[in-house]
C-alpha cells in the first residue's frame, strides 16, 4: 500500500472508500495475473483498463512518480534478460519463453500496485486494518514497516541535495567509488537512527502495540455504483478483446 | 519522602553503552505541579536527563534512582525535533494518539483534537500531513499531542527551539496555567524566566547550582563559567 501519500486525495479513484480501492486493486491484479497474455487481445484489453486506471487515478500529475518505477523495473529487467541469455548460453538451453512471462507478470504487478495501490493512503490503511479485523500482531508489523519506510525515503531524499552542496557532483561520485560507496554507509547509519528515533518516538507515545486513526468512513452509493461500473468495464474490455482476437484471426 | 513530591532522583549517573558518561551524581526532587527548567551548555545531559526521567532511554549503565513517590502517573514527552515525535500521517491521528490508545470513540478525539489545536493557534490543521507543515508548527503541533491527554508530568526537550519570539510567547502563554508538572530544559531563558519556579544548571553530566531563575540568572559570573554568558 502507500508508503508515501503521493497519490492526489481528490482524484475520483482517491476519493472513494478505502475498501473499494482495496478490492479494485486485488481485482484487477488478480485479472491481470490470471488472464494469460498469449493474444494480443488480451494484452490490448489490460492496457486499455491501464489507461483507463490512469486517467482516473490521478492522470498526468502521477506520470513522474509511475516512470520512476517503470525505469527501475526496467533496470531490474534488464538485469535478469541479460543472467538469462548468458546462462541459455551457457547451458544450451531456452528461458527466454519463462523471461518474457516474468517480465509481463512484473510489468501487470508494478503498474498495477502504482496505480491503485498508492491511492490507498496511509490513514485509510489504518483504518481497513481496523476494518477488516486483521490481527493486531501482523497488522501492526505492516504499519511499522510503512512508517520506516517512509522515515528512510525522506532520508535517501535529502541526500542529492546534501551532496551538491558539498561540491559533490554525478561524475565526481562515479570517479570516486570507494568513497561514494563509504557515503553511502553513512546514509544507511541514518537510516538506522531513524528506525531508533522512531522507536524511542512511540515509547515516548505510549505505543502499546498498536496504531490507531480518527479516520472513518461510509460505503455510498456512489462507491457500490463505482465497483459496477469498474466490472462491467472489465468484462466489455474483455469481450473487446475477443472481438479483437477474431477480427485478427479473420485477417 | 514528601507527598507534594512528584519526582525524586537520588544520585543518578548514566553512562552509554559507548562508554561515554552523560550525567554523574544527580541528586534532586520535583514537587507536584513545580515548573523546573534545566540549562546548560550544549551537551551537558539536559535530554539525556529528560529521557531518563520519562523511561525512555534504554541501554547504558544508570546509578543511582529516579523515584516517583506519588505513583507513577502518565507522562508525556516532547522531543527537541519534532520529526522525532511526529508518527502518523495526518495532524489529527497524530495528536489524538494518546485518546485513541486509551480507547476514546474517533469522533470524541476528533472534538478534543479540534480544541488542542486551538491552543497551539493550529486550528484547521487536522486533516494536513505532518510532512507539509513548518519546523515551528510541527513544534505545536506536537505540543498539543502531548497536552491532550491532561499528563500528570510533560517533559519538554527544547520546546522553544525553531520557534520565533511570538510563538514563544504562546507557549508560554499555554504552559504558565497548567496544573501540570512540566521539567523542560532550554536556552532561551526569557521562556526560561517566565515559566519555570526553578531552575538546575548542568554542566559535563553534573548538577553546579539550583534556584529560582532571578538567583541563577542574576550570578553573571556562573553564566560565564559554564558557557551561558559571554563577558560583554
Amino acid at each position: 500500500m502507500n508508503g508515501t501519500d503521493r497519490a492526489p486525495a481528490s482524484s475520483p479513484i482517491s476519493a472513494r472508500h478505502p475498501l473499494f480501492k482495496l478490492v479494485l486493486a486485488l481485482g484487477t491484479l488478480s485479472a491481470f495475473l490470471l488472464v494469460p497474455d498469449r493474444t494480443t487481445g488480451a494484452v490490448a484489453a489490460k492496457l486499455a483498463v491501464l489507461g483507463a486506471l490512469f486517467f482516473l487515478s490521478g492522470g498526468i500529475g502521477r506520470a513522474g512518480s509511475l516512470l520512476r518505477g517503470g525505469l527501475a523495473l526496467f533496470g531490474f529487467l534488464a538485469v535478469f534478460l541479460i543472467c538469462a541469455l548468458l546462462g541459455d548460453l551457457l547451458s544450451g538451453g531456452n528461458s527466454l519463453p519463462f523471461f518474457f512471462d516474468l517480465a509481463a507478470k512484473s510489468f501487470w504487478t508494478l503498474a498495477v500496485s502504482l496505480l491503485l495501490f498508492e491511492t490507498i493512503r496511509y490513514t485509510e490503511c489504518v483504518y481497513l486494518s481496523q476494518l477488516l479485523r486483521v490481527p493486531h500482531r501482523l497488522a501492526v508489523q505492516v504499519l511499522l514497516v510503512i512508517l520506516i519506510g517512509r522515515k528512510i525515503a525522506r532520508e535517501f531524499s535529502r541526500v542529492p541535495a546534501a551532496w551538491k552542496s558539498r561540491g559533490l557532483s554525478a561524475r565526481c561520485l562515479r570517479r570516486h567509488p570507494v568513497r561514494t560507496a563509504g557515503l553511502l554507509t553513512v546514509v544507511l547509519l541514518r537510516t538506522v537512527d531513524q528506525g531508533v528515533r522512531l522507536e524511542t518516538a512511540l515509547l515516548g507515545r505510549g505505543f502499546s502495540g498498536r496504531l490507531y486513526t480518527c479516520f472513518s468512513a461510509r460505503w455510498g452509493r456512489a462507491d457500490s455504483a463505482a465497483l459496477f461500473a469498474f466490472c462491467l468495464i472489465v468484462l466489455l474490455l474483455l469481450n473487446f478483446s475477443s472481438g479483437i482476437e477474431a477480427f485478427l484471426n479473420f485477417r | 519522602m514528601n507527598d507534594d513530591c512528584q519526582l525524586e532522583v537520588a544520585g543518578l549517573g548514566y553512562r552509554y553503552p559507548n562508554g561515554h558518561r552523560a550525567l554523574e551524581g544527580l541528586d534532586f526532587r520535583v514537587g507536584r505541579g513545580e515548573k523546573l527548567a534545566l540549562i546548560g551548555p550544549n551537551g551537558s545531559g539536559k535530554s539525556t536527563l529528560l529521557l531518563l526521567l520519562d523511561g525512555l532511554l534504554h541501554g547504558g549503565r544508570l546509578e543511582g534512582e529516579i523515584r516517583r513517590p506519588g505513583g507513577t502517573g502518565t507522562s508525556a514527552f516532547l522531543f527537541q525535533n519534532p520529526d522525532d515525535q511526529m508518527i502518523a500521517s495526518t495532524v489529527e491521528d497524530d495528536v489524538g494518539f494518546a485518546l485513541l490508545r486509551d480507547g476514546l470513540e474517533p469522533a470524541a478525539v476528533k472534538a478534543r483534537v479540534a480544541e488542542a489545536l486551538r491552543r497551539v493557534h493550529l486550528a484547521g490543521y487536522e486533516k494536513r500531513s505532518p510532512l507539509e507543515l513548518s519546523f515551528g508548527e510541527k513544534k505545536r503541533a506536537s505540543l498539543a499531542g502531548c497536552l491532550i491527554a491532561s499528563p500528570a508530568t510533560i517533559f519538554l526537550d527544547e520546546p522553544a527551539l525553531g520557534l520565533d519570539p511570538r510563538e514563544t510567547g504562546q507557549l508560554r502563554e499555554i504552559l504558565q496555567p497548567l496544573p501540570t508538572t512540566i521539567v523542560f530544559s532550554s536556552m532561551d531563558f526569557g521562556l526560561v524566566s517566565g515559566l519555570a519556579d526553578r531552575v538546575i544548571l548542568l554542566d559535563r553530566g553534573r548538577l553546579f547550582a539550583a534556584g529560582p531563575p532571578e538567583e541563577i540568572f542574576s550570578d553573571r559570573g556562573l553564566l560565564r563559567e559554564h558557557g551561558l554568558a559571554t563577558d560583554g
